[in-house]
């Protein structure tokens, strides 16, 4: 995972100071279903936060009552640290770009990037020349008369985007919005975004269900499930010290092996490694390991055999049938990777890495889970990041 | 309840009132006739019920049922050419003659342009010269029907026609060994059922409305009838008519409850423009 | 490879290892692809030759007898006489009644149409709304002009109403029904179901997100219609006045059902001089056929440029 992002300085050159995004306690049903539970989440000023989970999860409803087109049936929605429940959308000043349809197609890309600022009654000059600007800066300066229906997806979601920013909003919040487009416009489209982020500085929040987007766009990011924050943080953290099962399960691919644990520290495939906080600090367990956190030697009298061997360019992925019947999934290093093929007998360890330890409720799974992810485990799995 | 309605506007307590406002006003409107019909069909001395008139609906004019019958016979008629000449030539031109398809399009449009009180001026020659070929029962009527129903029935058939990829499955069904009367009946039919359905229900519901040609050429037709009762037996014939449109109704509403599929808002779930009935 | 080729390129395939049958196996093989191009053409002739027949041929008959005296002769007599008095008088008032009956069904079909918009796309109730809207557009003048008889007639049910409840008569001239003004309150019984037909589908394409963008942009309920939903639907909504229009001017059964006698508007006239024996005259009847077409073509010409203008934005 690239770190380029962090080490970019932050970057405060809208003439507005940033503010924070506070959600607390929010609650919202709709009929029998409990959208969100409970939902508490603080977005420090400048900040680019991603809402990450599985459809349903709650976290475009989220977005919605921060965005004034829902209401909460409670809790509270602070911005700058005042409540704005009772300020209607029009009137929040926040930016909003939508995962598709959004643009009016009865006007021009520069009408529909001056639009928030005609509601704000600014002179028709200056209208233009700021739709003009935003155009440029989403880079779309010489479609500024084309009509949406002339523009193609990527297209489209930078003039959504460019409107959003035109009204200099305090807050900018995208629902999805990469969803609706092939991969390369999402990539490219990505990296616009987070650019402009540098250079505009406005708090954001990003909802999403794509974990890559998530983790290569947020300062942090916040994992919802079932209208609960599961775990919020930057996204090494995120990755590397899961807090709940659902966290561990959702972000990348995860082992789940039996162990035991006590004091500390778990005891499995042999080998002890450290536990992280929440897990389950004695008894039987599951741990739930990362597939770069396993070890694998050659060796007749191991605890396995391999069974498939997938090149993905930088790193390896290879399937292991344990003795116990278990199917593990291990990833390294290529280069590691050529002294084993399909039948191999190897014995396989873990790392020394802080691990997460689960209640032993549900039995070992055929193949590792890789349950409750939204999208399929990309050709480029998160680079691991080297233990210590 | 949601803060934003589908149709995308703040769901505010006036905007409820004033939907249902409209609703009851204009949709009052509307049914205030029907609601009289039934009280005047069964009108008894002062404000009692006297359902007299709709017990003796098939026996007070004799024409009637004759009527009748010759109405719902042209109106099969009419779903049988529609199913047999203009289906099969919109699919053939869908798969074989692309570039006709405009001109198609363009003339099932017509009979919306010529309205059905011009055509009839030139049809009475044109049915006499014809008639030496085709008789002259009032059967014959269902040839000008069929012009009648083009723009509904082809609007129907167009739509559901582009909502499937016709020529791959004619493809993948020609490669596989099909004939071409096999890929209609047994590959296109069957995908395009709603759109047939629904072409046959305005075809219907046409031809049963259908007065202007039909009293024109003096064919005693369902409407010319009803028409002619009407001078001499107002509450029958008014029960006649409400039966008539309830009727209708209860067919359409069967067809779009079946209809299913695709049913969001986006979708049209009948076709537009009125009727030469009018 | 289309379906129309397929046969085409299979002979070119096989043509190469006959020499020696025909002196040009190439020339052979654009004759057969000609051959078989023009066969797809072929396969439209039932119906081009029906709609020629039952169609145009009555068509033709009407335009050109509009330019034919009675016997048969070149002559714009007719079609002077369209020009004059009574004639021109009846075509007025056509038009006048299409005019109004096309307002007042456009703006409170448009109403009801939006209400029906507001609720559950997929509810019972849109569906019984839409069924009816569908009866009474599709389903007979005839039918409606007893209906309104039965209602505002001189025995009608809101006529004696108003008689018992009220001791009101203001229909006591109950021969309101058969003016001008009675004919267009029939007409809207059938105008204003059909521009629901008509437009409901176009509010059906509003997208929610356009609202809650220009909410989230600063913008209200005024300036939601006045800049984004208001020039949407301006085309939708004049092109389905304009064929309400057209709908009302064609319209033949309920006047002629209504009024048994009397010829106040065109299609009326024409009937009179087909079916009345004292004064047929299928050459008038023809010129005011033609006439009525004028009408119908630059109105429907009209319709087509609203909706080209509107295609430059038009989503797809």
């Amino acid at each position: 995972m690239s770190t380029e992002k962090d080490a970019a300085p932050r970057a405060g050159g809208s003439d507005r100071s940033a503010v924070g995004v506070q959600l607390i306690d929010l609650c919202r049903s709709f009929g029998p279903t409990l959208a969100l539970n409970n939902l508490t989440i603080d977005i420090t000023p400048g900040e680019f936060v991603a809402f990450l989970g599985p459809s349903g999860c709650g976290k475009t409803t989220a977005l919605r009552i921060v965005a004034g087109l829902d209401d909460a049936n409670s809790g509270q929605v602070l911005v700058g640290g005042k409540d704005i429940q009772n300020v209607p959308a029009s009137k929040r000043d926040m930016g909003m770009v939508f995962q598709a349809y959004s643009l009016f197609p009865n006007l021009t890309a520069r009408d529909n990037v001056a639009f928030g600022l005609r509601m704000r009654s600014v002179h028709r000059a200056s209208r233009r020349q700021k739709a003009d600007e935003m155009l440029r800066l989403v880079g779309l300066g010489a479609h500024a008369a084309r009509y949406p229906n002339q523009l193609s997806g990527g297209q489209q979601q930078r003039v959504a985007l460019a409107r959003a920013l035109a009204i200099q909003p305090r807050v900018l919040l995208l629902d999805e919005p990469l969803s609706a487009l092939d991969a390369k416009v999402r990539g490219e489209l990505r990296d616009e975004i987070r650019r402009i982020h540098q250079e505009v500085g406005t708090t954001t929040i990003f909802v999403t269900h794509d974990q890559e987007e998530a983790f290569t766009l947020a300062d942090r990011v916040a994992v919802i499930n079932e209208g609960r924050l599961q775990q919020i943080g930057p996204p090494t953290e995120i990755y590397e010290r899961p807090r709940t099962e659902f966290v561990a399960e959702f972000i990348g691919l995860t082992n789940r092996l039996q162990g035991t644990a006590h004091d500390g520290s778990v005891s499995v495939l042999d080998t002890t490694v450290p536990l992280l906080e929440g897990s389950v600090p004695s008894g039987e367990v599951i741990v739930l390991v990362r597939p770069e956190a396993l070890r694998l030697a050659p060796g007749a009298d191991g605890n396995g055999r391999v069974v498939s061997v997938s090149f993905r360019g930088s790193i390896c992925i290879l399937r292991v049938r344990l003795i116990t019947d278990q199917l593990v999934v291990v990833q390294m290093p290529s280069a590691e990777s050529t002294q084993f093929s399909p039948g191999t007998a190897v014995n396989v360890t873990v790392r020394s890495v802080p691990v997460l330890a689960v209640a032993a409720g549900r039995g070992p799974s055929e193949r590792p889970s890789v349950d409750g992810s939204e999208s399929a485990p990309s050709p480029d799995v998160p680079e691991p990041v080297p233990t210590a | 309840m949601r803060k934003y309605a589908p149709s995308g506007g703040r769901r505010t307590w006036g905007r409820i009132l004033f939907r249902w406002v409209v609703l009851i006003c204009v949709g009052g409107y509307l049914l205030l006739p029907l609601l009289s019909m039934a009280e005047f069909s069964t009108r008894g001395a002062g404000w009692s019920r006297n359902f007299d008139a709709w017990k003796h609906i098939w026996t007070t004019d004799p024409l009637l049922p004759g009527a009748i019958e010759l109405s719902l016979e042209l109106a099969a008629l009419t779903v049988v050419g529609m199913l047999f000449l203009l289906a099969p030539t919109m699919v053939w031109v869908q798969l074989r003659a692309p570039k006709m398809r405009r001109i198609v399009e363009f003339i099932s449009l017509l009979p919306l342009t010529i309205p059905a009180i011009v055509i009839v001026v030139g049809l009475a020659p044109v049915y006499r010269h014809l008639s030496p070929l085709i008789g002259q029962s009032p059967l014959v009527l269902a040839f000008i029907y069929l012009v009648l129903v083009l723009p509904y029935a082809f609007r129907s058939i167009d739509a559901s026609l582009r909502s499937i990829d016709v020529e791959t499955l004619a493809e993948a069904a020609r490669g596989l060994g099909a004939s071409w009367p096999q890929v209609f009946f047994r590959i296109v039919v069957p995908n395009i059922r709603q759109g047939l359905l629904s072409a046959a229900v305005l075809s219907i519901a046409l031809v049963l409305g259908e007065f202007t040609i039909s009293s024109l050429l003096a064919y005693d037709t369902l409407q010319v009838e009803v028409n002619q009762l009407g001078l001499t037996n107002a509450a029958v014939s008014v029960a006649v008519a409400l039966a008539a449109l309830v009727f209708g109704f209860v067919l359409l509403f069967i067809v779009s409850s079946v209809g299913g599929g695709r049913r969001r808002r986006k979708q049209v779930a009948l076709p537009a423009e009125g009727g030469s009935n009018q | 490879m289309t379906l129309s080729q397929d046969a085409s390129l299979a002979e070119t395939g096989g043509g190469s290892a006959a020499p020696g049958l025909g002196a040009h196996p190439a020339a052979r093989r654009r004759l057969r692809k000609r051959a078989k191009g023009a066969l797809n053409y072929l396969g439209t002739m039932p119906f081009l030759v029906y709609v020629g027949v039952f169609l145009f041929w009555p068509t033709y008959l009407v335009v050109s007898g509009a330019f034919q005296n009675n016997h048969g002769h070149a002559s714009l007599a007719n079609i002077r006489q369209v020009g004059t008095g009574n004639h021109l008088h009846a075509l007025w008032e056509t038009i006048q009644l299409s005019l109004g009956t096309a307002i007042a069904g456009a703006i409170l079909g448009g109403l009801l149409a939006w209400a029906i918009a507001e609720g559950n796309p997929n509810g019972v109730f849109r569906r019984m709304l839409l069924s009816m809207s569908g009866v009474l557009a599709q389903f007979g003048g005839v039918m409606l002009a007893f209906a309104f008889l039965a209602t505002y007639g001189y025995t009608g049910l809101v006529t004696k109403l108003l008689q018992t409840a009220f001791k009101l008569s203001p229909f006591s001239t109950a021969n309101w029904i058969y003016t001008l003004f009675g004919l267009g309150v029939v007409y809207t019984f059938f105008q204003i179901p059909l521009m629901v037909l008509i437009f409901l589908p176009s509010l059906d394409g509003l997208q929610p997100q356009w609202r809650e963008a220009s909410d989230n942009l600063g913008g209200g309920l005024w300036a939601y219609w006045r800049h984004v939903a208001g020039p949407i639907l301006a085309p939708s909504f004049v092109g389905a006045w304009l064929l309400l229009f057209v709908n009302s001017f064609s319209a033949y059964a309920t006047a002629a059902s209504l009024l048994s006698q009397g010829s106040p508007i065109t299609p009326l006239e024409i009937r009179q001089y087909i079916e009345s024996e004292l004064s047929v005259n299928t050459g008038l009847a023809k010129s005011l056929a033609f006439t009525m077409v004028v009408v119908v073509i630059i109105v429907m010409t009209l319709y087509a440029l609203v909706q080209r203008r509107a295609a430059k934005w038009k989503v797809k």
